[in-house]
């Protein structure tokens, strides 16, 4: 709990937050992301001021922090349509933005706890980022619980997790992972627990690494009730885990896409320039050389397009593809065989 | 007293555990059992500290351990700002006591904590008899729960005061807002009473002192709407509800003011909607103090 943090932020009731909701819908059906952009301020009328003390962030600061954040996210929010930028890119991007949001606003955590901070903050000083990420502005992401809020679960996350949220991570954790770590409340309140497991699902070779983790989650759950976690030391709870994470059934085979070098003289220079391509879109590189995309979490068109994205280098990059299993799917074979 | 859990290995007697009071430190002052700490604020270090003795006789012959490898554990758990403290002492093996006190950074906390004491085994055992806990952790007695108020509504239930005309409401003294999609979720985290700060009768609820039957009048009124709001919901009332949300505070209001369950209470609104109007009104007789001396 070495945490220094510095302010606290302006507030706004549910009541002016609803408002506002309804205002950002209007503008973004109006003019999608550009025109919410016009909405965003440093300052509310309806805000009101922290009971429980602190120096409050005034709107110089305010306005240097909502620069400081879109500078940070440029590579999404500067896009030509930073929603379908951000839909394709979700885990990197809440990555990005909780790290963002951690840095920049240096909040108190007794403050980040309350609801109408972020009100404040998703809605009135960021609310074309909080509409580029969930431009239907459903309750649970704009007024709803920590666990589900488009901001705040985002600065939780990374308060607990921080550099285990790996943006260079050739599979970060995905939404579905961090929700249903986060929303196991009681668990996710130990923070040296949720760290161990985190850890422990990003090292997992799983091929269904997603419910993989559910049962982990589930198993350790379980385990609370008897147990006291937080009386136990990071050693004991990483071979807890180790040991739980031992015990989930393993998954049942998927079909996967499967890329094999040629045995050339230069196979290790060559292993190594591709190993570092595929690894931003493999979910698996293999010292041999194989490389595999796993076509249940990308779907079979992806999978391809990724494919033929590396076989399209091959003029450049004298290697051979092999492709096996493929052919037994109709949709690949077709395209094999077109090729 | 000792909260009876049922747990996979035997624990230890009720009567064989003293547990001692809290005492929180904020700044200079020291409150011993304090429901609420009016001085506490986001700057404000605070020092937990209690205590346990065991008789270690009857913690042998109930849980089957002896006193050499147990610690007692304090654990500060506050759900708002998502975060759960602990900090462990031996027991003394000899006496049995232990005292142990947990430090929490300015900062950290908000709303209100919750504090239990623990019993645990400290270290992993190799071997032991059935039904004797071996894993390091296993947790022997836990002490009733305190909660302890540091700001805002200090468990009252969450207000907010707005001037409805400027948000676009029609102008009542007051209104519930909910945006809980399951009633597992928090109730201070999705519930909201709104007071129309500038309608006459929502001014007199703000007030220090409310004219009498106004209080039952609110109430009466509450559980009316937020039964409306999950019957119209149509919410899954079979998950399981953990304390201090949605469903469990609703539950809690069913039974208090309708003696029946959060079900049953949904179903008699639903099918004869005058008899639920008829159990509230004769539970909480809210013209009663209007009306009649």
């Amino acid at each position: 709990m070495g945490e220094v943090t510095t302010w606290v932020y302006p507030r706004i009731a549910l009541a002016h937050a609803q408002r506002q909701v309804e205002a950002i819908r209007s503008a973004y059906v109006e003019g999608g992301v550009a025109r919410v952009r016009d909405l965003a301020s440093p300052d509310h009328p309806a805000k009101t001021p922290v009971e429980t003390g602190g120096p409050v962030a005034q709107p110089g600061r305010l306005s240097d922090i909502r620069t400081a954040i879109l500078g940070d996210l440029a590579s999404w929010m500067d896009a030509p349509d930073p929603v379908a930028t951000i839909a394709r890119d979700t885990a990197r991007f809440d990555i990005a933005l909780g790290r963002s949001l951690y840095k920049r606003l240096d909040i108190v955590n007794s403050d980040a706890a309350h609801l109408e901070t972020w009100n404040f903050l998703a809605l009135v000083l960021l609310p074309d980022v909080t509409v580029a990420r969930w431009p239907a502005l459903h309750p649970d992401r704009v007024l709803g619980s920590p666990s589900k809020h488009a901001m705040q679960r985002l600065w939780i996350r990374e308060r607990v997790l921080g550099g285990i949220l790996d943006l260079s991570s050739p599979k970060p954790l995905g939404e579905d992972e961090l929700f249903q770590l986060f929303d196991r409340t009681a668990l996710a309140r130990n923070h040296r627990l949720v760290r161990v497991l985190a850890s422990a699902v990003i090292g997992s070779r799983a091929t269904k690494r997603m419910e993989w983790a559910r049962s982990l989650y589930k198993r350790i759950t379980f385990l609370t009730g008897a147990r006291l976690m937080d009386s136990l030391t990071d050693a004991e709870l990483t071979q807890l885990v180790a040991a739980e994470a031992a015990m989930v059934p393993g998954p049942s085979p998927t079909p996967r896409l499967k890329v094999r070098l040629s045995a050339d003289a230069d196979e290790a220079r060559l292993t190594e320039a591709v190993v570092a391509a595929w690894n931003a879109h493999a979910d698996y590189a293999f010292v041999d050389g194989e490389f595999e995309v796993d076509m249940a979490e990308y779907g079979t068109a992806e999978a391809v397009r990724r494919l033929s994205a590396r076989v399209g280098d091959a003029d450049k990059h004298p290697f051979v593809v092999e492709m096996r299993s493929i052919v037994r799917d109709p949709v690949l074979g077709a395209l094999v065989a077109g090729q | 007293m000792t909260k009876v859990r049922v747990l996979p290995h035997r624990v230890i007697d009720e009567d064989a555990v003293t547990w001692g009071p809290w005492r929180i430190r904020d700044g200079s002052t020291t409150a011993v059992d304090p429901e609420l700490l009016p001085a506490w604020d986001y700057k404000v270090e605070l020092e937990f500290e209690s205590s346990v003795a065991l008789d270690l006789t009857r913690t042998l012959t109930s849980a089957g351990v002896d006193g050499s490898s147990l610690a007692l554990v304090i654990v500060a758990d506050c759900p708002a700002a998502n975060v759960r403290l602990a900090a462990s002492t031996a027991i003394d093996p000899l006496s049995g006591s232990a005292v142990a006190r947990l430090t929490v950074p300015a900062g950290v906390l908000a709303e209100s904590v919750r504090l239990t004491k623990n019993v645990v085994l400290a270290n992993g055992l190799e071997d032991g008899a059935a039904g004797v806990a071996r894993r390091a952790g296993s947790v022997l007695a836990t002490s009733e729960r305190s909660i302890v108020a540091l700001e805002g509504n200090g468990g009252r239930f969450p207000t907010e005061a707005v001037d409805f005309r400027a948000v676009g409401r029609p102008e009542s003294p007051w209104t519930i807002v909910t945006t809980f999609d399951s009633i597992d979720e928090s109730f201070v985290g999705s519930v909201r009473l709104l007071v129309n700060s500038e309608h006459p009768v929502g001014q007199l609820t703000l007030a220090a002192d409310q004219p009498a039957g106004l209080d039952a009048v609110m109430k009466a009124d509450i559980v009316r709407r937020l039964l409306l709001d999950l019957s119209a919901r149509e919410v899954d009332l079979s998950v399981e509800c953990p304390e201090e949300s949605v469903g469990d505070v609703i539950a809690g209001m069913c039974d208090l003011y309708l003696g029946m369950s959060i079900e049953t209470a949904i179903k008699t609104l639903r099918a004869d909607p005058a008899q639920f109007e008829d159990l509230l009104a004769s539970s909480l007789d809210p013209f009663r103090a209007v009306w009649a001396k």
